[in-house]
């Protein structure tokens, strides 16, 4: 493993790419030093990526329409943004490509950084599939397709954060 | 009936301990809470809201805080028995409105409660006196830990408690003070207030929470963001931010003394006459004539009619207060004349306590 280019001590384990326009400026790190310039926390030795973007990127606006259906209570997104209130928990990972965008206008933020509840449901994460996402995540980075691999990042750390990743007792 | 109970009553959060001399009535948190085995109580069946019921009654029968506590179903009331609970805080009117199985369980003194079945499968509220945010949120803590250690919570790491509404995702806490702010009113300074608490996120209501006017100066300032702030955080910035208010408020007070103490000396004289001697009262002027009342407490002119009094008088003059009463329901004439009449008779006892010593 290469050592980080920034402190030159630590092994680099986040690959940071910053992105303006076409320019990309790919930094190998260790975690503090990551932690240091982008505010981000790494755990772990795998591979993790901070893909930031600068203003020349625009982003799309001609998305397709979003239509999903929850599986445990039926809502559709139509339904949801007509009336403003989930059907049910499951409606959550159902809509969960558009999450962020609501939870930011409406918060500022995306994450919980609150108390959790005393007994956890754990919900089981598939191993293959974490397995299969972490490999689909390494070919990203080997092809240096950054905005991919920081989505399967995303995924990755979302089903760990679900299911093993902090579960209480 | 529970209710004629709690009629005479005054609620613990009424009491005007730590109340920065009538400034800051009262200081609330809820949290919204829904079990991950059934769909959200606007989606789920009357089958679905009986469960959530049950079990929200068993954990709270095992609970150190409301084993004793008094179990309502909405639908054994009428609308004025409703109603009432919603003048006291102990339900939002969106629980008194809807349908289904639905209900709300409270405390001997109405410090804490829970809706069933609003929105969201429980809505925990903690309500005390005064400038007590931390305190009332460390009581809706425990509480729901105590709960919660009986129930099935949904909730995510990524994205807190999962709620109907994402406004409440994260926490699910709102965390709010019922504040009296008569003097930037009066020197117009509240609309500047209001924009700098909203761009510190924080929302400026009335009393009865959204869509209710500002009655008798008196305003409702609560968090909105429930992602990306620790609770603790969150309450910390309200105390902060109500300390602040405080301060401006005593300025405020100190530049109308200054300016016009004749006139502000004879509002709240006045108010006090009008009071002791009315002989028609809407709820509306009553409001005024209190907020007017509370002005002078705080200044130190008036000091036998002290917050207590004024905060319950607050709640027992309402419609459906003054029904129960009465034993019958009333027209809008005749509650003008039952209000008047329940000032005067309570002032009156208050001056006699008074002299009596």
């Amino acid at each position: 493993m290469n050592t980080c280019e920034l402190c030159h001590q630590h092994p680099a384990t986040v690959v940071s790419a910053h992105i303006v326009g076409k320019e990309k400026n790919i930094l190998h790190l260790c975690s503090f030093c990551a932690s240091k310039q982008h505010g981000v926390e790494t755990k772990g030795t795998k591979v993790e990526i901070v893909v930031k973007k600068g203003k020349a990127k625009v982003s799309g606006e001609d998305e397709e329409p979003f239509t999903a259906r929850c599986a445990e209570c039926g809502m559709t997104y139509e339904t949801f943004k007509e009336g403003g209130r989930f059907g049910c928990h499951a409606c959550y990972a159902a809509f969960e490509p558009q999450l962020d965008r609501l939870l930011k206008r409406i918060h500022g933020a995306v994450e919980h950084r609150g108390k959790g509840p005393v007994r956890r449901r754990v919900l089981p994460v598939p191993a293959e599939e974490l397995e299969s996402l972490r490999e689909e995540l390494e070919a990203a980075v080997a092809e240096e397709a950054f905005e991919k691999a920081a989505d399967l990042r995303d995924r990755i750390v979302r089903l760990r954060g679900e299911g093993t990743g902090d579960a209480a007792e | 009936m529970q209710l004629s109970e709690l009629a005479n009553n005054p609620a613990h959060w009424l009491s005007g301990a730590d109340d920065a001399r009538g400034i800051v009535v009262s200081c609330r948190a809820r949290l919204a809470r829904n079990l991950s085995t059934r769909p959200f109580a606007r989606t789920a069946t009357e089958e679905d809201q009986e469960y959530v019921i049950e079990q929200v009654l068993m954990a709270a029968r095992r609970s150190r805080h409301l084993h004793n506590a008094v179990f309502l179903k909405m639908n054994a009331l009428n609308s004025d028995q409703r109603r009432f609970l919603v003048e006291r805080h102990l339900v939002s009117p969106a629980l008194a409105a809807s349908k289904g199985q639905r209900g709300v369980l409270y405390n001997r003194d109405e410090s804490l409660s829970v809706m069933v079945n609003e929105e969201d499968h429980l809505r925990l509220q903690a309500i005390l006196p005064g400038m007590q945010a931390r305190e009332a949120w460390s009581r809706i803590n425990a509480l729901d830990d105590e709960l919660g250690a009986g129930l099935d919570y949904a909730h995510s790491g990524r994205w807190g408690y999962l709620t109907a509404c994402l406004t409440n995702t994260g926490t699910g806490l709102r965390a709010s003070v019922l504040i009296h702010l008569p003097a930037l009113v009066l020197t117009e300074d509240m609309p500047r207030v209001m924009r700098g608490l909203e761009k510190m996120s924080f929302a400026v209501r009335g009393v009865y929470g959204e869509g209710t006017n500002h009655a008798g100066n008196l305003f409702q300032v609560s968090n909105q963001a429930t992602l990306g702030q620790s609770e603790e955080e969150v309450v910390g910035e309200l105390a902060r931010l109500t300390g602040q208010l405080i301060e401006y408020e005593k300025e405020a007070q100190e530049t109308l003394m200054e300016s016009a103490r004749s006139q502000v000396e004879d509002k709240v004289w006045r108010a006090y006459g009008v009071l002791s001697h009315a002989r028609v009262l809407s709820s509306q002027e009553l409001m005024n004539l209190l907020s007017a009342l509370r002005l002078g407490y705080s200044l130190g002119m008036v000091e036998d009619v002290p917050s207590s009094f004024m905060n319950h008088l607050m709640i027992v003059t309402q419609p459906s207060h003054l029904h129960a009463e009465a034993g019958s329901i009333l027209e809008p004439e005749e509650r003008d004349v039952r209000r008047a009449a329940m000032v005067r008779r309570l002032l009156g006892e208050l001056k006699a306590r008074g002299k009596g010593g």
